[in-house]
């Protein structure tokens, strides 16, 4: 039993399990903007990088800028698939608007491989490569970048949601959205904005990530099943189970990867996401509709 | 202030509103009473834009409402308070009441909650308090008060009174008329016929999407078509066996 | 006219079959060959993924995983185990069934996108094990040595010979799965995915159904996936990923979800695309995004569908005919003298629909029925009793709990306590389709009328329960499928003759008039053979003299012995109709009594008008 590396793996689950939180946000939010399941939110996540790497890494822009840039890129392009195929097709069934989220993102997924190739990219670091020694724990500045600006954004996410008109009109809406609409409130402008929103923390997750695992034009696929996983482990819909269930499946993965096998890694998130199914619907903190009545 | 001319809805292939006309002037309070089924919540969901009619116009304040948005019918000055209340019950009373004022921001927010504090002091004690876990009779107030939040020229009340006990009903009446008295125009649809038409100056019945009868209200309440149109037609003939 | 075994549309089946055989005589390209096969293989997985759509409405996206392990296991079982094909085919299929039977049971209970995530999740895992499991199945490099396909000593060991095999396997799995479709339990599935709570309210075991058909679902892969692995002898993990996946859920989507022939129109479209951008195989993954959303947004029935709809005359929604059956065409006031006589003869004797008893003995017993909704009480110990072969009336203000009432009766609601007794059998907690076995048929305030079935088709529905033929049954469409599918539609002709609406028997749904489509959902609960019927607001817009006509019917269902609990808003046809009003008000029973008497009761009328202030 490898205790010694008990803190290692505690870190390396906060740090992954901080990117899951970002991206189970993402699923949150268009999930009580709009009651659908977003299958491109992982694709945002691959796009955040990717952008970074053009105007990074080619075209020379400084990381802080490129990051501002990506991030907002990513918004335009969230809220653009909102506006086009998603508003095109309001009146379908659920499933048919999540099927056309799996086409979205695969669409964007073929298109990423045309403008960035098959090969995996990367960038450096934000605090440089040298890792910090914390508690017999070598910590990686990045992990600690990470950790700081999810941190940072779960806060301004909170202060939007709590503190700003605009912020309690959107749990508003996901809250009644009749009851939004007869007060005057847009209930189709702030569905796009959810877009613009999640298109954005996943782009923050996949800048954050991509120095430690480097990524490529279908690495979106993964973190954002990852991402999901994470969410209905917390209980989907709600966002404290967002930021919960990513740590919880962060630190499962790490600690199970580590103690039990690591080639199977990755089939941790997709064995917890059955085992909630399975087990508890509604994971920790959410609420879920049974099929029958 | 508001004239509906002829107004039909259809409602999957059923039609539920044939042809219904009636007006509101201004400083007016007019009750829209009927029986369940009547149609009255299908017309207030079609003055609010969220059902459109196949036929007939509405207008508001002289301007046609029939392809206008819902989120701009409030900013008009259309402002419904809904059956059933639909507030947003896991946010706090202060958050209900602030999104009422949604569209005029914040700084008009903070004026006017002190208004509707001074209306409704249960609200102050209880604006911390998820609107969820509110009483009946307070939930009501707090609708009201979030509608009142959004500047209304036209108030609409969509039956207040359902699932209130007769004094809390008394309550809110008497809230509308003090409403209305402050120059507020109200369009009160209730089923509760003799409580609606006992604050309202005029009247009209809605039958199966029709409307049967109009006039003014004390001379309604007394009329016996009232009763029938909520009871039935006396039928001696035909179960007298 | 009913045939056993060959399907219906073999007429469209022999063309497709001659031209399938004729093909490789005419191609001498072995690419094409080739490619052919894989259409094929690709044809039956869509085909099984084709049959849990149109039958739940849902979606997998992990029938890789099925394709994959059917591949897998029958590979390990005839290479490594060395047992012959046909037990290894067994072992594949059997063991892909329980997998998915397992997978299926929790899930299915939750909303349709759950299904989506767990087998993608499921695919994941699979996909994950086969590449890590490398002492079993060989790891990212590979499972080779796998034995052709084989008929006895006869191989199968060209392109050529494999064509004519999985493609005769497919066109028979294909006829098979329309027989199925066809039969009485392809009409059941086809209105679980329409509307599966009002299935179950005629009897219909809708989770018993869905996860039956996800199961048979995967088994079609999973022979596909058997004669994949047995034609190219060598397999590895990457052909069964999420990917691939995908590709099948597009191919399904682009031909028209649960459209069969849809199914392999877009198959071979798809199958055949990429080979057709081999040069820009770097747009290959971007097309079948843009296809796949393209079509969704644009067509979601898919190309096949929107396409014949195009092409057929635009079809009329129902005029505004009233019906007449025979002797109606008396003026409402004369209603009553026709009372007593059998005015449009709907029942004759021996006629399924009511064999309650007579008389006054309470058919339907409620007592003490309470229920809340979060902190509201919607019923407050509700009880009285609906004899055998009387109406009675249930009224009160709104959100009075009528609704909600006749909700917990079907089954469709789980009161706090109380009890519902049928002729001393408790309906307490039981389900909705097993309440309709017990005896008790509803209509809705929204007629529940499937509109894409026929008229005959919609009341067959109600027939379900008469009917016992299984899946293999309907798969075969055995003789005694057959004959008991043909005494099924001849009484349900007849019933429709009775209600008048024999003519329209073969004609959409959707085309009836408001009053022919209650009449249709009354004669469906009808079929249920009910001792109580349950109608919420059945004259609801209709206008006065279609009221009578329903009214009418109604009231000569007293004769019948059946026992009515009518919800509804009209006072006229409550007072006319009714023997009994029971009076509700905020869950409360409040007033009950004869029409005449709740009439003229002060708490009634104060009830609905209020009581004057001051």
């Amino acid at each position: 039993m490898p205790w010694q590396l008990i803190p290692h793996f505690f870190v390396s689950g906060v740090t992954n399990g901080s990117i899951y939180a970002l991206i189970a946000l993402g699923y949150c939010l268009i999930q009580n903007a709009t009651g659908l399941v977003n299958f491109a939110q992982g694709e945002f996540v691959m796009l955040g990088a990717m952008i970074v790497i053009t105007l990074h890494n080619v075209m020379g822009l400084p990381m802080p800028l490129a990051f501002v840039l990506s991030t907002a890129a990513v918004a335009i392009i969230g809220t653009a698939l909102e506006r086009g195929p998603i508003r095109l097709s309001r009146n379908r069934d659920v499933l048919t608007l999540i099927m056309i989220t799996v086409g979205a993102s695969i669409a964007i997924r073929g298109a990423s491989m045309m403008l960035w190739g098959k090969s995996s990219h990367v960038f450096p670091p934000f605090g440089g490569d040298d890792p910090i020694i914390v508690l017999d724990a070598a910590i990686l500045p990045q992990s600690l970048w990470i950790m700081a600006l999810s941190l940072a954004a779960l806060i301004l996410l909170y202060l939007f949601f709590h503190r700003t008109l605009l912020g309690k009109a959107m749990r508003g809406v996901a809250d009644n959205s009749l009851g939004a609409v007869l007060i005057g409130i847009s209930v189709r402008r702030l569905v796009a904005l959810s877009f613009a929103l999640s298109g954005a923390l996943g782009a923050m997750a996949g800048v954050l990530i991509t120095p430690i695992t480097s990524m490529s034009y279908d690495g979106g696929l993964m973190l954002g099943l990852k991402g999901f996983a994470a969410g209905i482990l917390g209980g989907y819909g709600s966002t404290l189970g967002a930021v919960v269930g990513g740590l919880l499946l962060g630190i499962l993965e790490a600690f199970g990867a580590g103690l039990v096998s690591s080639a199977y890694k990755d089939a941790i998130a997709f064995l917890v996401l059955l085992t909630i199914l399975f087990v508890r619907p509604a994971g920790l903190f959410g609420s879920v509709r049974v099929h029958r009545l | 202030m508001l004239r509906v001319k002829g107004v039909s809805v259809r409602y999957g292939s059923v039609q539920v509103l044939r042809r219904v006309s009636f007006h509101v002037a201004e400083n007016e309070i007019v009750a829209l009473i009927g029986a369940n089924g009547a149609g009255k919540s299908t017309l207030l969901r079609a003055l609010s834009g969220i059902n459109r009619p196949f036929e007939g116009e509405i207008l508001f304040r002289g301007e046609p409402l029939l392809k206008v948005s819902p989120e701009r019918i409030v900013r008009m000055g259309l402002v419904q308070v809904p059956e059933a209340r639909q507030l947003f019950p896991n946010m706090t009373v202060l958050e209900n009441l602030e999104l009422g004022g949604y569209l005029y921001g914040l700084k008009h927010v903070r004026a006017k909650l002190a208004e509707i504090y001074e209306l409704f002091p249960v609200l102050m004690e209880r604006s911390r308090q998820k609107a969820g876990t509110l009483s009946g009779g307070e939930q009501q107030m707090l609708s009201i008060g979030r509608a009142l939040m959004a500047r209304p020229r036209l108030l609409v009340l969509d039956e207040p009174s359902m699932g209130l006990a007769p004094l809390i009903v008394e309550e809110i009446y008497r809230t509308i008329e003090a409403l209305h008295r402050e120059g507020t125009t109200v369009l009160l649809v209730e089923q509760n016929a003799m409580g609606a038409l006992a604050v309202a100056e005029r009247g009209y019945v809605l039958e199966t999407g029709r409307i049967v009868l109009s006039g003014r209200a004390d001379e309604l309440m007394e009329h016996d078509d009232v009763q029938r149109a909520y009871l039935g037609k006396d039928y001696e003939y035909k179960w007298e066996r | 006219m009913n045939p056993i075994i060959v399907p219906r549309q073999w007429r469209a089946l022999l063309p497709l079959a001659v031209v399938l055989w004729g093909l490789p005589l005419v191609m001498r390209n072995d690419y094409l060959l080739l490619l052919c096969n894989v259409m094929a293989l690709n044809a039956m997985v869509v085909l099984g993924l084709n049959l849990l759509i149109a039958s739940t409405g849902q979606v997998s996206l992990g029938h890789a995983a099925f394709y994959g392990l059917g591949a897998y296991l029958s590979a390990i079982a005839s290479t490594t185990w060395q047992w012959p094909l046909f037990a290894a085919l067994a072992f594949a299929a059997a063991s892909v069934a329980v997998i998915a039977f397992l997978l299926a049971l929790p899930t299915l209970k939750l909303e349709g996108h759950y299904l989506v995530m767990a087998t993608l999740g499921f695919n994941i895992i699979v996909f994950i094990c086969f590449n890590q499991m490398e002492s079993v199945t060989g790891g990212p490099s590979g499972f080779s040595g796998i034995p052709r396909l084989a008929l006895g000593s006869f191989a199968l060991n060209t392109d050529l010979r494999f064509y004519v095999f999985i493609w005769t396997l497919f066109l028979v799995a294909f006829a098979l799965t329309l027989n199925l479709l066809d039969s009485r339990l392809g009409r059941a599935l086809k209105a679980i995915h329409q509307k599966e709570l009002t299935a179950e309210v005629l009897g219909i075991p809708a989770r018993r159904y869905k996860i039956v058909t996800f199961v048979l679902s995967t088994v079609y892969a999973a022979v596909a996936g058997f004669s994949y692995a047995h034609y190219v002898t060598f397999i590895s993990p990457k052909t069964f990923d999420i990917f691939y996946s995908v590709q099948i859920v597009t191919m399904v989507a682009v031909g028209g979800m649960g459209s069969l022939w849809g199914g392999l129109a877009g198959t071979i479209l798809l199958t055949a695309l990429p080979e057709l951008l081999h040069h820009f195989e770097d747009l290959h993954v971007l097309l079948y995004g843009l296809i796949l959303m393209g079509v969704l947004v644009f067509c979601p029935q898919g190309l096949l569908p929107a396409l014949k709809s195009l092409l057929s005359a635009r079809l009329k929604t129902g005029g505004t005919a009233i019906l007449r059956p025979a002797g109606m065409d008396r003026p409402p006031g004369s209603v009553g003298a026709g009372r007593g006589r059998n005015v449009s003869a709907p029942f004759p004797a021996g006629h399924p629909a009511g064999t309650g008893m007579q008389g006054d003995l309470p058919a339907l017993k409620l007592s003490d029925i309470s229920l809340d909704f979060g902190g509201l009480q919607a019923l407050n110990q509700v009880g009285f009793d609906i004899p055998g072969g009387r109406v009675v009336a249930l009224i009160g203000p709104n959100g009075a709990g009528k609704t909600t009432l006749l909700n917990v009766v079907s089954g469709l609601l789980r009161p706090r306590n109380g009890q519902i007794l049928l002729r001393d059998r408790s309906l307490i907690g039981k389900s909705p389709c097993l309440v309709a076995r017990e005896g008790i048929g509803r209509t809705f305030q929204a007629v529940q009328i499937f509109q894409d079935f026929t008229v005959l088709d919609n009341l067959l529905l109600g027939y379900h329960l008469q009917g016992h033929a299984g899946f293999l049954a309907g798969y075969l469409h055995t003789r005694a499928e057959r004959r008991e599918e043909a005494v099924l539609r001849d009484r349900a002709l007849e019933h429709l003759d009775d209600f008048g609406l024999a003519e329209k028997a073969h004609s959409p749904a959707q085309q009836l008039s408001l009053l022919e489509q209650k009449l249709l959902e009354l004669a469906r609960a009808l079929a249920l053979s009910p001792s109580i019927l349950l109608l919420d607001e059945p004259v609801g817009g209709l206008n006065p003299l279609e009221s009578e006509v329903l009214v009418e019917t109604i009231s000569s269902l007293r004769e019948r012995g059946i026992g009515v609990l009518l919800v509804e808003h009209d006072m006229n046809v409550v007072m006319q109709l009714s023997d009994r009003i029971e009076v509700l008000q905020h869950g409360n029973r409040i007033a009950s009594g004869p029409p005449r008497e709740i009439r003229q009761d002060p708490r009634v009328i104060a009830a609905y008008l209020g009581t004057r202030r001051r």
